[in-house]
């Protein structure tokens, strides 16, 4: 016991001897710029070897076993892909009516005259004598198609005299003309509206637009149809609650005369509101220019406000103007910016020559024929007065509004039930009594909400009689097909 | 373990010499060229053969080229090309050595198929232009193979065990691999970056002020972010401003073989641009006025009037509601059998076709496979539909294999779920580089791993091909093996629109819920007349040959304008028979130079720059049309090669000319 105690005792003192000849060294009582450093240098040189001997050793992973080369071969046979498309059912197959004259206000379908009431044809420009002749003179002149965009060659000078037209006509710096009204809006938005940026929108915007927002990648927010409420609140829930925001650009994209409802955005309020919150307007007056206001000059008039209050104004050509394709006009800046940076104008060819040059004349003529725009409005009134006590059907839209969009008052419960309904009465209104109106179909990807309806779009070129054997027709089909059900 | 250690090794093959003289006299050319090839199996899949050949020139200075003479390999050996395998001519100076090496690389499983290969290497001398050629070079498994006797049984076996899908690529392959790759002379890319560097340096310098400047001036957008931001901003005010009169020109006449370009002129330093009356008339290379059916055509044009009097120019209604005339069902049977689909939908926009179909084709949970320079329309579809995208590498069907394999295996991000489908989409001609797609190789790959082909024959339908229907017809593609197959109207028959054609049942689905149909506008009647005008046209319905010799006309045309171009030494993209040809300018300061000397030339000619391209690969871009005479492309070669001189964009050596070269040696004699 003792010999062991004497033998730790021993053990004990030289390892100590060791620590303090260690501490001794010559080495370890170095001063360096006067400190001395003690002996704690051995300590940590030793330290630093261990640390620098932990770092040199790899660090532990599973060891990765990527897939083999048959596995792969495997999982590529096993995989089955989904059919390109879902089978087909009966709704699919339907075939719309073929016409066999051109859509003006009266039109021919399976060799017999009917009322059109499906061709947003506001103005009766379908079949304008003077339209038809500058086309005539455009196609000789300038053959058909352009045969390139708009930079390359495919800029022809009546695509600039249409621009300055419209600018003119609606008092604006400048507008550019896009080669079809749906790419107008989808191009605009994400030219303007990148990731980051703040869209607000009205949740009934037609599919056109939904796919802009989207394409934009910005933050979107939609707002209750047509309800300034809803937008106001969600207005002052990004601007309050994110100072972050005030850095980003902020829009409010509505239509002017919604094509899924047949409503008119309440101009003065939203610019109320934009002004307010500072945000940037886009408006779609697809259906309001050449209709809504005295002149024919849109929603801006029809509201009394100039249209410099509006950033971007877009509409289609393919309504009132009975040509095709679309523009966009704003400050010069805006319009100059699209020149470069949107899709549908710099990579799409541009609009044929000569339905640039319709939609010159078009504007040319509703300029010099005010009555039209006046004899729409009376129309539009008689159709709505007429439509409005039909048995089972409620009218949706503005009574202003060149749509009279009429939905059942006792919905079915599901859209495609209405849907259903609704296509019946146009098929016997058509049968029965040759009225031609449409019910709004969706696409399956179209995400708006909206109720279905019948559309029926009012010409200034539809004679009295023809818009009371359209509500006459619906009064007397409408409670037959509801009774069917 | 073993295997890195075997892809260190590395087998010399052969090494062979071959000296040959070309001349007897003394101050003559002589060239002594030596081969080597060598194989390396970097792993058990990918396989590299180097073959380099020295040339040495121990006469005196002399042009030369050397090219592999790769006609009997397929194209699958081309597709992961690592050297520079292009033709090059230069000049070999008296006692000079030049190397060149070619190195490809299979990742494939499938074996170089086809004969050996064999470099043959020119040098034109007193009495013309001789060759000569390298022995074979052979096949890679059969090079790795030591058994002398089995190599050459193999050989035999895979001579005649080609498949047949790849024997119509005899004649292209060589032009394939020249514009597969666009390599930059370090030089240019250097001045380029530079070039590029100072404007923006000068630009940003100019907004330093201008923000100066701005301080003291009351701003109206008090509270508003700008309207237009960012470097996209910046690259329009600073960079594009200053050549806008290179874009957009105005014309006054139809884009026919000449047309009018509407004079402008700035008073601000080119910030507007405003048109003056007077107009030149320019030679048209711009336009894709492939077929020439821009202008007034005998056939066509009374007909379209004749439309446009019944129909009017719009029917102010989407196809599904009332715009459906009895011209619309006419022309959908037309295309539909014009390009060899049981059905076909048309809408009126080209660009629209595409980025409104795709999303009803496919949406989350899907996958799109797409090339990475399909045009901005596929882009915005893909992005619009909401499947997953991923790009292979421009027409390159290894690459899209491996993609395919990789994604297949992995299944949706994060989720791992088989894909729903997959949808490859290719173009048959890419606008902006001129190149044919691979398609037969395409679609082998697609069919092998069940996904679905979408090929957009925007380029391509009408301009190539025996009777115009595109490229596959060309490449001789079963049209049943493409799923879905969409086109515009603009290009070959000088009209607007696009289609779709497929089965019945795509197309009826399409009808019952592509948004296109649903809410455009139809097309106008009388663009639809033009259509079915000019496909009777093309189909020689209308009772006479003017179609055929359309065809015919721009095949040659377009053909001989590209050869002649790179005799000249520019550097010119795109596969033979394919009417676009751009030609590389790369430097920013040569885009507005060589477009504006052109028209100055009267040549009107579509140069393109970032956003249309890569910011490093500015070009020129031809267009060739069936209704250029010859006359009227030899005044163009001439401006273009004289324009070119000026500007400097010819980055190849001219190729010496035999007709020169024999008035040479009759001065001698």
């Amino acid at each position: 016991m003792d010999t062991l105690a004497t033998a730790f005792e021993n053990t004990v003192r030289t390892a100590s001897d060791w620590v303090t000849l260690a501490f001794d060294a010559p080495s370890a009582r170095a001063v360096v710029f006067g400190v001395q450093i003690g002996g704690h240098l051995f300590v940590e040189g030793l330290l630093f070897v261990v640390i620098i001997f932990l770092l040199s050793q790899k660090s532990y992973k599973p060891p990765k076993r990527p897939l083999s080369k048959k596995e792969i071969d495997e999982l590529c046979d096993e995989w089955v892909p989904e059919p390109l498309i879902p089978p087909i059912t009966e709704e699919m197959k339907y075939e719309p009516p073929v016409l066999q004259s051109a859509a003006g206000p009266h039109t021919r379908i399976n060799g017999k005259e009917v009322i059109n009431f499906a061709s947003a044809n506001y103005l009766g420009f379908v079949g304008h004598e003077k339209i038809l002749e500058s086309c005539t003179k455009a196609v000789e002149k300038y053959g058909v198609g352009s045969c390139g965009p708009r930079g390359f060659y495919g800029t022809i000078d009546v695509h600039l005299d249409c621009e300055a037209r419209i600018a003119k006509f609606l008092g604006t710096s400048d507008s550019i003309l896009y080669a079809y009204g749906l790419s107008t809006m989808f191009s605009i938005i994400p030219a303007f509206s990148k990731k980051g940026d703040i869209i607000v929108a009205d949740e009934g915007v037609h599919w056109g637009i939904q796919n802009g927002l989207q394409l934009s990648r910005s933050t979107i927010v939609y707002y209750k149809h047509n309800d300034m409420e809803s937008l106001r609140s969600i207005l002052e829930k990004f601007t309050q609650k994110n100072e972050r925001a005030k850095k980003l650009r902020r829009y409010i994209v509505a239509e002017a005369v919604y094509q899924n409802s047949g409503q008119i955005a309440p101009l003065d309020e939203i610019v109320r509101l934009k002004e307010k919150y500072r945000f940037r307007l886009i408006l779609d007056e697809s259906n309001s220019f050449g209709v809504l206001g005295s002149s024919g000059r849109g929603l801006t008039e029809h509201c009394r406000i100039p249209i410099e209050k509006v950033d971007i104004v877009t509409a289609a050509m393919g309504n009132a103007l009975a040509a095709e394709g679309g523009f966009c006009t704003g400050s010069a800046r805006v319009i100059d910016h699209q020149r470069l940076s949107s899709s549908g104008y710099v990579f799409s060819a541009s609009l044929p020559p000569y339905l640039a040059s319709a939609a010159l004349t078009a504007v040319d003529v509703l300029e010099e024929n005010l009555d039209l725009i006046t004899k729409l409005k009376k129309n539009v009134a008689t159709l709505h007065k007429g439509l409005s006590d039909v048995h089972g059907l409620e009218i949706v839209s503005d009574p202003q509004s060149p749509i009279v969009f009429l939905r059942l008052r006792n919905s079915t419960g599901s859209i495609k039930g209405d849907l259903q309904v609704l296509e019946d009465i146009a098929d016997r209104v058509l049968k029965e009594d040759s009225i031609f109106c449409v019910t709004s179909k969706r696409s399956t990807i179209d995400k708006c909400n909206l109720a279905a309806g019948i559309r029926l779009f009012v010409s200034a070129a539809h004679t009295e009689s023809d818009l009371v054997k359209a509500y006459e027709s619906f009064k007397r089909a409408t409670p037959l097909v509801l009774e069917g059900q | 373990m073993e295997n890195a250690f075997r892809s260190g090794i590395l087998a010399v093959l052969a090494l062979i010499f071959i000296s040959s003289s070309f001349a007897n006299a003394s101050d003559s050319p002589f060239i002594v060229a030596h081969k080597r090839v060598a194989l390396k199996k970097l792993n058990p899949i990918v396989e590299r053969i180097s073959v380099s050949i020295d040339v040495y020139n121990r006469g005196s200075a002399t042009a030369y080229d050397v090219t592999l003479a790769d006609d009997s390999w397929a194209q699958d050996v081309f597709d992961s090309v690592i050297g520079n395998t292009s033709m090059s001519w230069g000049r070999l100076d008296a006692g000079s050595l030049v190397s060149h090496s070619f190195e490809f690389e299979s990742k494939v499983k499938t074996v170089y198929y086809g004969a050996p290969a064999l470099i043959t290497y020119r040098v034109p001398t007193k009495s013309g232009l001789q060759e000569a050629y390298s022995t074979p070079t052979l096949p890679l498994k059969i090079l790795s193979d030591s058994d002398t006797g089995k190599k050459i049984e193999k050989l035999k076996r895979l001579q005649s065990s080609a498949p047949p899908a790849f024997h119509h690529h005899r004649n292209q392959t060589l032009t394939a691999v020249r514009s597969k790759m666009i390599t930059i002379p370090y030089l240019t890319a250097l001045t380029t970056y530079f070039s590029y560097g100072l404007l923006f340096v000068f630009g940003q310098l100019r907004d330093f002020f201008r923000r100066i400047i701005d301080l003291w001036s009351h701003s109206s957008l008090q509270g508003y972010a700008p309207i237009c931001l960012g470097l996209e901003d910046f690259y329009i005010r600073r960079l594009y401003l200053r050549i806008q009169d290179c874009f957009n020109r105005p014309i006054s006449s139809p884009p026919d073989a000449w047309f009018d370009v509407v004079e402008r002129v700035s008073k601000d330093n080119n910030k507007t641009l405003q048109r003056t009356k007077n107009v030149s008339r320019c030679l048209n290379l711009g336009s894709y006025n492939y077929l020439g059916f821009a202008a007034a055509d005998e056939y066509c044009t009374p007909r379209v009037i004749e439309s446009l009097k019944r129909f009017s120019p719009s029917t102010c209604s989407s196809r599904v509601d009332g715009g459906t005339t009895t011209l619309h069902t006419e022309l959908e049977e037309r295309v539909a059998s014009f390009v060899g689909k049981p059905a076909a939908v048309v809408f009126g926009m080209g660009y629209v076709t595409n980025s409104a179909i795709l999303p009803v084709l496919i949406g989350k949970g899907g996958l799109i496979i797409s090339d990475s320079l399909n045009h901005n329309s596929i882009v915005n579809g893909a992005r619009g539909s909401g499947a997953t995208v991923r790009v292979f590498q421009h027409n390159t069907p290894s690459h899209l294999e491996k993609v395919l394999r990789e994604q297949i295996a992995d299944g949706q991000p994060r989720t791992h779920r088989p894909w729903k489908k997959i949808i490859i989409v290719v173009e048959g001609i890419y606008s902006m580089e001129g190149e044919l797609c691979k398609l037969p190789e395409i679609v082998a790959v697609c069919k092998k791993y069940k996904a679905y082909v979408y090929l957009d024959e925007a380029h391509s339908i009408g301009a190539v091909g025996k009777t115009g229907r595109g490229v596959c017809e060309l490449l001789g593609v079963d049209t049943a093996e493409v799923d879905v197959m969409m086109g515009t109207f603009t290009k070959s028959f000088g009209s607007c629109g696009g289609y779709i054609a497929g089965s019945k049942e795509l197309i009826q689905y399409l009808k019952y819920t592509c948004p296109a149909h649903l809410y455009a506008t139809s097309v106008s009647p009388p663009a639809a007349q033009q259509i079915i005008s000019s496909i009777k046209v093309i189909l020689g319905e209308d009772g006479s040959s003017r179609g055929a010799q359309k065809l015919a006309g721009i095949r040659e045309n377009s053909n001989f304008f590209r050869s002649e171009l790179q005799k000249m030494g520019f550097e010119v993209l795109g596969d033979n028979d394919s009417p676009v040809m751009p030609i590389m300018l790369y430097n920013p300061s040569k885009i507005p130079a060589f477009s504006r000397e052109c028209l100055k030339r009267n040549v009107a000619v579509v140069t393109v720059a970032f956003p249309a391209t890569p910011l490093l690969l500015a070009r020129a871009r031809i267009c060739i049309s069936a209704a250029h005479t010859r006359k009227d492309l030899i005044k163009a070669l001439e401006v273009i090669s004289s324009v070119g001189d000026l500007v400097g964009v010819k980055y190849f050596p001219a190729e010496p000319n035999k007709q020169q070269l024999e008035e040479g040696r009759v001065k001698m004699e």
